[in-house]
């Protein structure tokens, strides 16, 4: 009886440490994860980003006649329409479908029986049965559509999340050094300089202990290549200003698959350099169609509404 | 966790740029896309959101399917609990307390349509049926008192109204329009919508087809139900259109095909010549190489002014001998000569948005020297009902949905085919066997559900297996011809036995103290060796006149009305032609009770000469016989036939032919349209039953009864008292002892008046 008090009155802090553990679990079971995968990822992804990049760049060329709203939905639909078609050929259609005939079928049950509670609760179970053997037959689909689909978003992402910084606009770039660096309490050992640009019309820095900040007001527009300088070390990144809708890296970081995977459009930096991460802070583009944030609700409404438009026609169960 | 790692850097200094804090918004930005590039699967799957939208439209539908199926499921659950006490206080206080005067929790029907008795004891005897076996010893076995006519769209009327047919309308599967006098189907009928919107060459309905039961009376689990007692009813024949009712329900006989018929079969041939085919059709097709174009036939297309009836095109293509590829609707599906397709799902175009959709079976009969491809008849698909075949309408739905699609058609397995020669025995065979297992799923999905109130099923197996297979069994039967070592020679002894094995697994759900179980034919069954042409007959007797060339004329074409008193038609009877009431009547309605009389004694007793044997056992006079508001729309005369006979297939269709008797050569070779003292149904019941002579019409009341509902005066059917589980029989009252007429017969006008 005091075990079940005690579980009674602790019963809240019992749940927050669950989930706490469960927290702790899941990325320590991530870290192992991402530790196997990095070597081949990274690999295969070096090699990946520059092709998507320069695809990406070619069917944006191609859409570039359109307003980017339109490109945006031209793109939606045919990923729709791909995502349709590699479903319906990886995907077990009779399994699905035999799973989506017992999920309304219990449904309809708990609506035609619903005077006999043991029969309720029978369908509810079995129902959700059905639900989870709807998310396995999910599975292999799901894996083989994740690549190719990440590696989409992820040039979309370039092009949507973020606008080049016009002339005369200002933001800060940040350069973060690895824990490795060696560092005073205050600064860097190694000064940290930023080489002036035609991109850049005018730098103030701020140095820190890990990481360095200039705050720059955008020159001439292009594409430039900043160079950082720290000791010996030179590391280079791209700026890109301008007036019109083009790809931008916002960040560039170490060699990790992750990182590689969400910016493609530069390589990592080298493995055993000190420096950890070189970042701009590019506006968001400004739209609620294919503004930052919202060109992945768009995508994600208009790739579906084809998907469900040509589901009968592909003759396709999910 | 890449955003993790930003986090663990030092907050930036910088003005935020757009009014925003750099790390947030950098946060923000690699969170966003964090999610897409660490799609940790486990988590993924173990906690669907959004991010399934990202790997792909089709799963991301799922996962809304998923959760919207979740949230109904517990949604659902959590109603049905928290409305169940205001329910059963409603009920209470309507006075409709369900089950608190109930003697069981359950009362389940088992029918087996057309069970001989006779067959029953002697397979029983043999111990092939060991399971029925147990149940006459543990509890009852009876012939059971069937219906005159003993036809089982009258029989079952009878069992779920308790009343005799003079109450429920119900004489014959056919009966005469008194205008044309042109058959038409006695239970249902079906007409489109009356008003239309024309466009163009289009006709837009304006409200719903009119689909009328003519059965009338109230089925015994409507009665059930405004007592709160719930009711699974599956395949119980003339229940369509279904009637609402606490229950769920799916229509069985004379439901139709997709064409508004009773079944229409196909049959594709490259030969030149073929027969005309009753409920059938054959469709001359060119084989061009390997391949064969058709189309299936569809209903009229009424949205279309002129369109015909709609098509639905397929394909075949011939990859070697008995081997072929069939496309039709999208779908591919490989044939093998002898093998029948699952159903498919065929789909007819009416116009722009206009499907019907439809199902059937494919069976290649031969590729060489002809090609040779039958289709079952196009059969309403439960999944999307073109017509209400259920209720609650989804209830059809429900069921294609738990476990597949199934044939929908009143008369799903096709006699006609097999008539024809169409269709072999083993082809029949399995429609027969197919039909059944989709019957027993339901039925025990039912058992399952309905855990209390009524259960009735009806397995039709057992009555087209002996319709078609009796000539194995009857060595003098006209189309035996030596055929007793054909592999079907015990096609109706493995049917009973596998009904028994039925009654098996009935017996192992049912095995408690609150199910009363009953296991019932609606009638026997008999060799079918003669038929019987009335029309000749009434000819031969001065009552019919053809037209100088009205021999051989279907439909009674050829009959001269202005000199005919009577005239035959379906299965059951005669019809008077009498004055005011068919459009060219010549008998005055005062002499019609005489004419019957004297037809009747003309009738009883006829004998076959050629044959010399008895023909018809009795004639009944039907307006003496029946009793109720619809006892006039009886055919006047019933004739009851002796064993071996029946109404020739001529004279069911109206077509006079020159021969009065005929021997019946086709594969339907067993019936049951008799004398109803001949073939008597069964009853077994797991309680012992102390009323003499059982009917089907008290099945009824004795439901209502076990239930503790009233029975209303005006059902004919009385309780047949059934002992409490421990063997007595209650002595409370509550169980009336029934008033029953002589061994089998069915309830006629005198015995009523005697009983009552």
């Amino acid at each position: 009886m005091d075990a079940v008090n005690w579980l009674l009155l602790n019963a809240g802090d019992a749940v927050l440490a669950t989930w706490s553990a469960v927290k702790v679990g899941a990325a320590w079971a991530w870290s192992i994860v991402d530790t196997l995968l990095d070597p081949l990822l990274s690999v295969v992804l070096a090699c990946l980003n520059p092709l998507c990049t320069k695809l990406g760049d070619l069917v944006y060329a191609i859409l570039s006649p359109f307003p980017i709203w339109i490109g945006l939905t031209l793109l939606s639909v045919a990923a729709g329409l791909i995502a349709l078609l590699a479903f319906r050929y990886t995907s077990n259609q009779t399994a699905i479908g035999r799973a989506k005939d017992d999920i309304k079928a219990n449904l309809l049950a708990l609506k035609l029986f619903k005077d006999e509670l043991g029969v309720t609760f029978r369908c509810q179970l079995r129902l959700l049965w059905a639900i989870a053997r709807l998310q396995r037959y999910m599975l292999f689909p799901f894996f083989v559509m994740l690549p190719p689909m990440l590696l989409l978003l992820a040039q979309m992402g370039i092009r949507h999340q973020w606008r080049p910084l016009q002339p005369g606009e200002q933001t800060n770039i940040e350069l973060r050094l690895t824990d490795e660096a060696p560092t005073t309490d205050t600064t860097p050992t190694e000064p940290i300089t930023l080489q002036p640009n035609p991109g850049l019309a005018e730098i103030v820095g701020v140095p820190g202990a890990d990481r360095t900040v200039w705050r720059i007001t955008a020159g001439s527009p292009g594409r430039h290549i900043l160079q950082f300088h720290l000791g010996a070390e030179s590391i280079e990144k791209e700026l890109v200003v301008g007036t019109e809708f083009q790809r931008v890296s916002a960040i560039r970081t170490r060699h990790n698959w992750g990182a590689q995977l969400l910016h493609p459009a530069e390589p990592c930096l080298p493995a055993d350099a000190t420096v950890a991460s070189i970042q701009i802070l590019y506006p968001h583009v400004d739209s609620w169609i294919h503004g930052a944030n919202w060109w992945l609700l768009s995508f994600f409404v208009i790739s579906m509404a084809t998907a469900l438009i040509f589901k009968p026609l592909f003759n396709v169960r999910f | 966790m890449n955003c993790g790692r930003i986090q663990r850097a030092a907050p930036s200094d910088g003005t935020p740029v757009g009014n925003q804090n750099p790390r947030q918004r950098l946060c923000s930005h690699t969170f966003f896309l964090a999610r897409l590039a660490l799609p940790a699967a486990v988590v993924i799957l173990a906690w669907p959101d959004t991010a399934h939208a990202y790997i792909g439209p089709g799963a991301g539908f799922a996962v809304g399917t998923s959760l919207l199926a979740v949230f109904l499921a517990f949604f659902s659950g959590l109603v049905a609990i928290v409305l169940w006490p205001f329910r059963w206080t409603i009920r209470a206080i309507r006075g409709r307390r369900a089950h608190a005067n109930a003697r069981i929790k359950r009362f389940v029907v088992l029918g087996l349509d057309g069970m001989e008795p006779t067959l029953a004891e002697k397979y029983m005897a043999e111990g092939k049926m060991p399971n029925l076996s147990r149940l006459k010893e543990e509890g009852t076995f009876s012939r059971l008192g069937t219906t005159l006519p003993p036809l089982s769209p009258v029989a079952w009327s009878t069992f779920l109204t308790g009343c005799n047919p003079g109450k429920h309308n119900t004489f014959d599967f056919l009966t005469r329009d008194k205008r044309s006098y042109q058959p038409l189907l006695s239970s249902v009928r079906i007409r489109g919508s009356s008003r239309t919107l024309k466009l163009g060459p289009y006709r837009i309905p304006i409200g719903k087809p009119d689909i009328r039961l003519l059965r009338r009376g109230k089925p015994f689990w409507n009665i059930l139900g405004e007592h709160g007692i719930f009711s699974g009813i599956v395949r119980v024949p003339i229940t369509f259109p279904p009637e609402k009712f606490n229950g769920v329900l799916l229509s069985a006989m004379c439901v139709p095909d997709i064409r508004g018929t009773q079944g229409t079969f196909s049959y594709y041939t490259t030969r030149d010549e073929h027969d005309d085919y009753i409920s059938g059709q054959a469709i001359r097709v060119q084989r061009q190489g390997d391949v064969i174009q058709s189309h299936l036939i569809g209903p009229e297309n009424s949205i279309k002014e002129g369109a015909g009836a709609m098509q639905c095109p397929f394909q075949v293509t011939v990859t070697g001998e008995g081997r072929a590829r069939l496309q039709v609707s999208g779908e591919t599906y490989e044939l093998k000569a002898g093998g029948y397709t699952p159903w498919v799902r065929v789909t007819f175009k009416a116009g722009p948005g206009v499907k019907v959709r439809g199902i059937c079976e494919f069976l290649l009969l031969r590729t060489e020297p002809d090609f040779e491809l039958y289709v079952t008849p196009i059969q309403i698909d439960p999944n999307k009902p073109a017509m209400p075949i259920s209720h609650p309408p989804v209830y059809a739905t429900y069921l294609a949905k738990s476990q597949g699609l199934y044939a929908t058609l009143g008369l799903a397995e096709d006699t006609w085919a097999l008539n024809a020669k169409i269709l072999g025995d083993d082809g029949f065979l399995h429609q027969c066997l197919e039909a059944d297992e989709e019957r027993e799923t339901m039925f025990f999905d039912t058992l399952e559900k309905v855990r209390r109130g009524t259960v009735v099923c009806v397995f039709d197996g057992t009555d087209r297996i002996q319709h078609m297979f009796w000539r194995y069994i009857d060595p003098s039967h006209p189309a035996y011809n030596g055929q007793a070592e054909q592999q079907h020679r015990n096609a109706i002894n493995e049917h009973y036995e596998r009904m028994d094995e039925l009654v098996g697994r009935t017996m192992k759900s049912c095995d408690d103290d609150d199910t009363v179980l009953m296991v019932v034919s609606d009638h026997g069954f008999n060799s079918f060796r003669r038929g019987l042409d009335v029309n000749v007959w009434l000819e031969q007797n001065g009552y019919l006149t053809l037209k100088p060339d009205g021999r051989g004329k279907k439909y009674l074409a050829g009959v001269d009305w202005s000199q005919t008193k009577a005239f035959c038609l379906g299965l059951a009877g005669i019809w008077l032609n009498v004055k005011g009431r068919e459009a060219h009547g010549i008998v005055e309605p005062a002499d019609a009770d005489a004419l019957r009389n004297e037809i009747c004694e003309k009738l009883t007793g006829l004998q076959d000469e050629e044959a010399g044997e008895l023909a018809v056992s009795r004639a009944f006079n039907a307006h003496r016989t029946y009793q109720g508001p619809y006892a006039a729309e009886a055919p006047d005369i019933i004739i009851g036939y002796n064993r071996g006979y029946r109404a020739s297939w001529e004279a069911a269709v109206g077509q006079p032919t020159d021969a009065l008797f005929h021997d019946n050569t086709r594969a339907w070779s067993g019936d049951h349209c008799i004398d109803p003292k001949l073939v008597p149904g069964v009853l077994f019941c797991n309680r012992k039953i102390d009323t003499p002579n059982p009917r089907l019409m008290d099945l009824g009341a004795t439901a209502l009864e076990l239930f503790g509902v009233p029975v209303p005066p005006n059902m004919d059917g009385k309780p047949l008292r059934l002992a409490d589980p421990d063997g007595t029989f209650p002595t409370n009252g509550r169980a009336r002892e029934a008033k029953t007429s002589d061994a089998g017969e069915p309830l006629h006008k005198e015995q009523l008046a005697a009983t009552s």
